[in-house]
């Protein structure tokens, strides 16, 4: 789970430079140089092959093979993602992927974990944005422990009473320590504020008040209605032969019985002022700053134009953002953007931090870059170079074949195929520097956005309203990402019955 | 952003510390494959290692230096990675930034990483460019051109990154406290990020001393991985690194730590922990001693997967923690095994440090029955699979063999150490490490928790779930 993950890279003791600088490498003084060795010719490199197939309930099956190691990974996409839970569920789609894997009609939570860990696979299970997922990684030898694993969870779940409260105090243990941690209060708060009630905002694991509220009821009609075949597609890839694995997947997937289909509400357009909202944690020594707006979808034509907008940016250790925030200045170790481009408009967010002195100027930094795209076309030659670094990178991308069937799964979701992923690259060859500018001024204004900082508000609010606008401030004990207006109403709903849980034992640590 | 980049970067550094090295199980069928390997060495000690693969044309190139944190000098904490992000300054052929924005410009990926033991910089790019890549970082072995001002900017960066890692997040001083109460005499006492107060104290005289000293042919290894002909390749080192001077012989006056003799306990209050957690850490062999494979086995034991022993005791059917687990940090001086578990709310630090204790008494008491040998077995065998996927990951396993265990051919041979691995060896090197007198506990509690203190300032009620 990911607080698992979270903890424990708190353990890995190695750390790193990261991403570094970027920029047009400035001549200074001309030294005497050497010149660099040419590079040999390029290979040509097309995309890998895949077979698909399509069962008599909908699913979509694709099989990638690559022999080079005695590996096999099944991975299933389906309509399972945050986006498809009701109002006022925050966390449902999460809880129901997390439940599916502790217990179905035919095996026990533990006989589940027994079964993967006896092969030493992997089994996860999750959702996201809009799409539940689930993967199964073992050695090539292990292909119907895999499908039959991978099968009874998803069809079968049981969802025992008990396990759902094992997960609920799990989680709500999990999001104490989550509700301290700046970087996930500002992307969160970024989010909610920004999607102002849409459920692309809603925090992907809820809330304390959210997860209190979830019911074995609620996992179950969720599981009916997401969890279906017409609307999903498995990819098998590895050391497998695809004839095997189709009729494989057929054996254990063909009788999971077709649904409804999934609607995504609609995303009402970006907001038309600035807002700037201080999340007040007076310990902080250090401010995360998100600003950002809603974008666009992935079928959007200006998908490509986007792209390169986002890696002009901040994409990679030589974007802009990074030039200014990091390289010229010192003032972050990091500053990168994040370009979402799911089914409805997805969101643009520039996201840096730097110690509490800095935040406003850094703050100006970032919006400065911002500003700058919409006004001067980018150089050629900087053009160039990030469309290289885009598409440059293909080689590295399908070395594997779960990165391939990343593309695979990406493109089938949103309804294209070989043609498409064969001609991504040149559509992205083909973007201008004009179409860069002009989607910069239509799509993303940066007097339009949304500022989230999250630091010692005390010590830079005044500095940042008066150079950037007016700005609400809330103190972090107050926040309720549940709310556009990220605040907790005055007198609470008391939260929807749940089934008993145990109370955490408030008091007994002390 | 390497925010949400990063996970995979500290993953392959918990590889690397954890030695996740390999075995084969009567469960599995399948072997995993052996990296064919050549050697070579050049006149002036750079060692080079070479694996061809052609699946895709792209190629993989490391430079380790062997000199971590522990080789810093006392005052220096942190130095061995402020320099690595200095690497990337500039040298006498290449403009600061040159060789990141390279290769951006060509589609490629690169990082470095610094841990207490090496210091590892690496990049993926398409194979054509490999003579390239091979003739900038020799030109950052050979010569080191850095402004003060770049020099200046980029500790400011550090700095930055401490206060992310260390002093903002939950749990970020965590492992800080852990081995500064672990160790008494030896650097691993301090993380590779070091202090603020030492990383002030740097100067740019030190940098180029610290190149002087360690970046010099004779002190590093040179491994790569992919799309490449090893003959032509070879002629290319030889030219672009052939002539850059061999070094002075490396000093390596670490202190050692001594045999602890009783247990040391520690209770930390911390205002950036949000829950109690318990750490057990004990002193165990460093990496390449024949122990480890056992004490890998017993880490699978306690916690690799949901039907592990200390998942499912204390998680799953007591509901004590919210993680617990039992792992190595194996490192080139001995290292240690640590137990620990992040609690649930609730939950009491005496609850779990019973659990924990319980759970090294069995591993001493009791051998483990075979089925759960085999699970572990098969775990380490299917990790190797999983884990040896791309040219990087390959680079990275030769890489550990070659500089941290002194043996290349270790990278296929540990399997079948592994595969050795007996009940008995279990139980016989939990009895020789996890003594009481050979343990550090360390409760990390809330600062709220701190006796006297109510609660605490700014920090209004009612921000987490407890029920009323």
């Amino acid at each position: 789970m990911k607080i698992t993950r979270f903890v424990l890279s708190r353990f890995a003791l190695s750390i790193t430079a990261l991403a570094l600088l970027t920029g047009a490498a400035s001549a200074q003084e001309a030294k005497p140089k050497q010149t660099p060795p040419p590079p040999k010719p390029a290979k040509e490199i097309r995309f890998p092959a895949f077979e698909e197939k399509t069962l008599a309930n909908g699913l979509r099956l694709v099989v990638i093979e690559q022999h080079e190691t005695p590996s096999l990974s099944a991975q299933l996409l389906f309509p399972g993602g945050k986006v498809h839970a009701p109002a006022g569920k925050a966390g449902l789609a999460d809880a129901t992927a997390a439940l599916v894997r502790e217990g179905t009609t035919a095996r026990s939570a533990q006989q589940i974990a027994q079964t993967i860990d006896s092969v030493g696979g992997v089994l996860t299970t999750g959702a996201s944005l809009e799409s539940g997922f689930a993967g199964v990684r073992v050695t090539s030898d292990q292909l119907d422990l895999a499908l039959d694993l991978l099968s009874d969870v998803i069809l079968r779940p049981s969802f025992p009473a008990e396990e759902l409260e094992r997960w609920r105090n799990q989680t709500l243990s999990g999001l104490q320590i989550q509700q301290t941690d700046p970087e996930y209060i500002a992307d969160a708060a970024f989010v909610q504020a920004v999607y102002g009630g849409h459920p692309y905002g809603q925090p992907a694991t809820g809330t304390p008040e959210s997860v209190q509220g979830l019911t074995r009821d609620d996992l179950a009609a969720f599981h009916r209605r997401q969890y279906v075949p017409n609307e999903s597609i498995l990819a098998i890839v590895g050391d497998v032969k695809a004839a095997d694995a189709f009729a494989k997947a057929e054996r254990f997937f063909g009788a999971w019985k077709r649904g409804e289909e999934s609607r995504i509400p609609a995303v009402k357009p970006a907001q038309a002022q600035r807002r700037i909202v201080i999340i007040d944690k007076p310990d902080a020594v250090q401010t995360q700053i998100r600003v950002g707006q809603i974008a666009i979808g992935y079928r959007d034509p200006d998908h490509f134009a986007a792209q390169v907008y986002d890696s002009v940016v901040g994409s990679s250790s030589n974007s802009r953002l990074y030039e200014e925030v990091r390289r010229k200045r010192g003032l972050s170790y990091g500053a990168f953007t994040d370009l979402r481009l799911p089914s409805e408009p997805g969101w643009f967010l520039a996201n840096t931090f730097t110690k509490t002195e800095s935040t406003a100027e850094a703050l100006g930094l970032v919006l400065e870059v911002l500003e700058g795209m919409g006004k001067t076309p980018v150089p050629a030659e900087e053009l160039e170079t990030r469309k290289t670094y885009l598409t440059g990178a293909f080689p590295l991308e399908i070395e594997t074949p779960d990165g391939i069937a990343g593309k695979v799964l990406e493109a089938m979701k949103f309804g294209y195929g070989r043609e498409y992923l064969e001609s991504y690259r040149d559509k992205l060859g083909a973007v201008t520097a004009e179409q860069v500018k002009s989607f910069a001024g239509r799509r993303l204004q940066p007097d339009r956005m949304l500022v989230v900082l999250v630091g010692n508000a005390k010590a830079f609010a005044a500095d940042v309203e008066k150079r950037f606008g007016k700005a609400e401030t809330i103190p972090i004990g107050e926040v309720d990402l549940l709310q556009p207006g990220l605040r907790k109403s005055p007198h609470p709903p008391a939260p929807s019955p749940a089934s008993p849980s145990p109370s955490p034992g408030e008091g007994e640590t002390e | 952003m390497y925010t949400r980049k990063l996970p995979p970067v500290l993953t392959l550094a918990l590889a690397l510390m954890t030695g996740t090295q390999g075995l084969a199980a009567a469960t599995l069928k399948v072997t995993p494959p052996e990296l064919k390997i050549r050697q070579h060495q050049l006149a002036n000690g750079l060692k080079i290692v070479l694996h061809e693969d052609r699946s895709v044309p792209v190629a993989n190139v490391q430079v380790w230096y062997h000199v971590g944190s522990k080789d810093e000098r006392q005052g220096r904490s942190g130095f061995a990675h402020l320099f690595e992000h200095i690497m990337f300054k500039g040298s006498a052929n290449v403009e600061p930034e040159e060789h990141i924005n390279f290769i951006s410009s060509i589609g490629g990926r690169f990082n470095a990483t610094t841990d207490f033991d090496r210091t590892l910089y690496f990049q993926t790019f398409p194979s054509q460019y490999l003579e390239r890549m091979l003739w900038m970082e020799a030109d950052r072995m050979r010569s080191l051109d850095v402004s003060e001002e770049n020099f200046l900017s980029e500790r400011d960066v550090v700095k930055e990154e401490r206060r992310l890692r260390i002093e903002t997040p939950p749990f970020g001083r965590l492992f800080e406290v852990v081995l500064d109460k672990t160790f008494t005499a030896h650097p691993y006492r301090i993380l590779p990020i070091g202090s603020m107060a030492d990383l002030e104290a740097a100067t740019i005289e030190d940098v180029r001393e610290f190149h002087r000293t360690y970046y010099v042919p004779n002190n590093a290894t040179l491994v790569i991985s992919g799309d490449f002909q090893s003959d032509e390749t070879l002629g290319w080192i030889e030219k672009h690194f052939g002539s850059i001077p061999k070094g002075q012989a490396i000093p390596r006056n670490v202190p050692k730590e001594p045999a602890q003799t009783a247990e040391r306990r520690t209770v930390e209050y911390d205002a950036n922990t949000p829950l109690p957690a318990v750490i057990f850490t004990y002193h165990m062999p460093e990496a390449g001693h024949p122990d480890l494979y056992a004490l890998q086995v017993a880490a699978n034991v306690l916690s690799n997967g949901q039907s592990s022993r200390l998942y499912r005791k204390m998680v799953y059917d007591q509901q004590i923690a919210l993680e617990a687990g039992g792992q190595t940090i194996i490192l080139e001086d001995p290292g240690v095994f640590f137990f620990f578990a992040i609690l649930q709310a609730g939950k009491t630090v005496e609850e779990a440090e019973k659990a924990l204790a319980e759970e090294a008494e069995r591993l001493r008491n009791e051998p483990a029955p075979q089925e759960e040998l085999e699970k572990a077995k098969s775990q380490i065998v299917a990790g190797q699979v999983f884990e040896r996927q791309t040219v990087q990951d390959k680079g990275v396993a030769i890489g550990y063999a070659s500089v941290i265990l002194g043996d290349v051919s270790r990278v296929d041979k540990d399997l079948a150490e592994f595969q050795k691995v007996t009940a008995a060896d279990v139980q016989r090197v939990a009895r020789t490490y996890f003594r009481p007198e050979n343990r550090t506990v360390v409760h990390m509690l809330p600062a709220a928790m701190k006796p006297g203190q109510g609660q605490p300032e700014g920090k209004p009620e009612g921000k987490t779930e407890e029920q009323p």
